[in-house]
């Protein structure tokens, strides 16, 4: 089951690194953006493999091991929040494009000549 | 009284004349129809075919669903000076010669919201059971939510009143709108009547209809609603 669930993150960390290589090839993101999301998802790759990386690190930064539970519970918290944000987003922007284009469309009714 | 009829539509380039032409121009003692075609952002020559027919036609210029196309046609009418206000499915499924039951009880009357059933009578042999399964199931989540009991809450067919259409705060783009304006009717402690009406089931008006899984998509959009807020 472990093999699985790294040989998953692997593929989508895969797909994810393409496309973000493909977006910036086509100037559609900057460098910047690019180089953070490339981390990233290096990184989930990374941990997938190697999930005791995550005690090492937090050890060598602040003297104390974190477990790897700790970490998921707030990587879900993030997630969560990052997924409420981009639905308040899309949300806001639904309701601009939908008024833009009612407004267009309500100002040029086409009438009847009969 | 004028009454407008909103008829929206998505490549309904094959009903549409037909269902124009099939609505009366004027409802005995009540006054003149005026027609509003929604054209949703159509691929096909719908809008020009409803011009052609008769229709005033207001045009999205991409598409953005059912719900937002009716509310683009509440605001045509309202602009227009319409008194009463009816919506109706653009696939033929309705029969417009039924608009007068739906309007007389707000004419006369005085009632708010007037809702075209199904199933007030017992439905006729052509509605698939897939159909009759999921408006009852649509109906219980819609009680659930609005604690409204209404026989058909996903029906196309209403009549309202134009003060009625200008107090309702609808947003929901999909067919979500539907159980919306049921909700409305609660929140603003509306008067309703259901009437019952016929369903016309082709085998254009069931594959242009919803699906049976939109019902999933509904309920989740209700859900996600309610709890993220509008």
């Amino acid at each position: 089951m472990a093999i699985l669930l790294k040989i998953l993150a692997t593929l989508l960390g895969g797909i994810a690194l393409a496309k973000t290589l493909l977006a910036y090839r086509a100037k559609e993101e900057s460098f910047a953006v690019s180089l953070f999301w490339l981390f990233v998802w290096l990184a989930i790759i990374v941990v997938a493999w190697r999930p005791l990386i995550i005690d090492e690190l937090a050890d060598a930064f602040s003297g104390q091991a974190t477990s790897i539970g700790q970490i998921a519970g707030i990587g879900f918290t993030v997630l969560v929040f990052a997924l409420y944000r981009i639905y308040l987003k899309t949300q806001r922007l639904e309701q601009k494009i939908t008024a833009v284009i009612r407004e267009r469309a309500l100002n040029s009714i086409k009438r009847p000549t009969k | 009284m004028k009454i407008a009829v909103i008829i929206p539509a998505y490549n309904e380039e094959n009903a549409i004349g037909k269902v124009i032409t099939k609505v009366p121009q004027y409802i005995p003692d009540i006054g003149p129809v005026r027609i509003y075609v929604v054209d949703d952002g159509s691929a096909d020559k719908t809008g020009d075919i409803a011009l052609k027919a008769g229709a005033h036609v207001v045009r999205h210029a991409i598409n953005l669903g059912v719900g937002a196309t009716t509310i683009t046609g509440m605001q045509a009418a309202l602009r227009d000076g319409a008194d009463i206000l009816v919506t109706l499915d653009g696939d033929g499924q309705h029969d417009p010669t039924e608009i007068e039951a739906l309007v007389t009880p707000i004419a006369e009357n005085d009632v708010d919201f007037v809702i075209g059933s199904r199933f007030l009578k017992k439905p006729n042999k052509q509605t698939p059971k897939i159909r009759i399964v999921g408006n009852r199931i649509m109906n219980i989540i819609t009680f659930l939510f609005y604690r409204v009991w209404i026989s058909d809450t996903q029906s196309g067919y209403k009549a309202f009143s134009a003060k009625t259409a200008s107090r309702m705060h609808l947003s929901f783009f999909g067919y979500e709108i539907c159980s919306e304006m049921i909700g409305e009717i609660r929140r603003l402690k509306l008067t309703y009547q259901e009437v019952p009406i016929k369903a016309i089931y082709s085998q254009y008006s069931l594959k242009k209809g919803q699906s049976a899984l939109n019902g999933v998509n509904i309920l989740l959009r209700m859900i996600t609603r309610l709890i993220l807020g509008k």
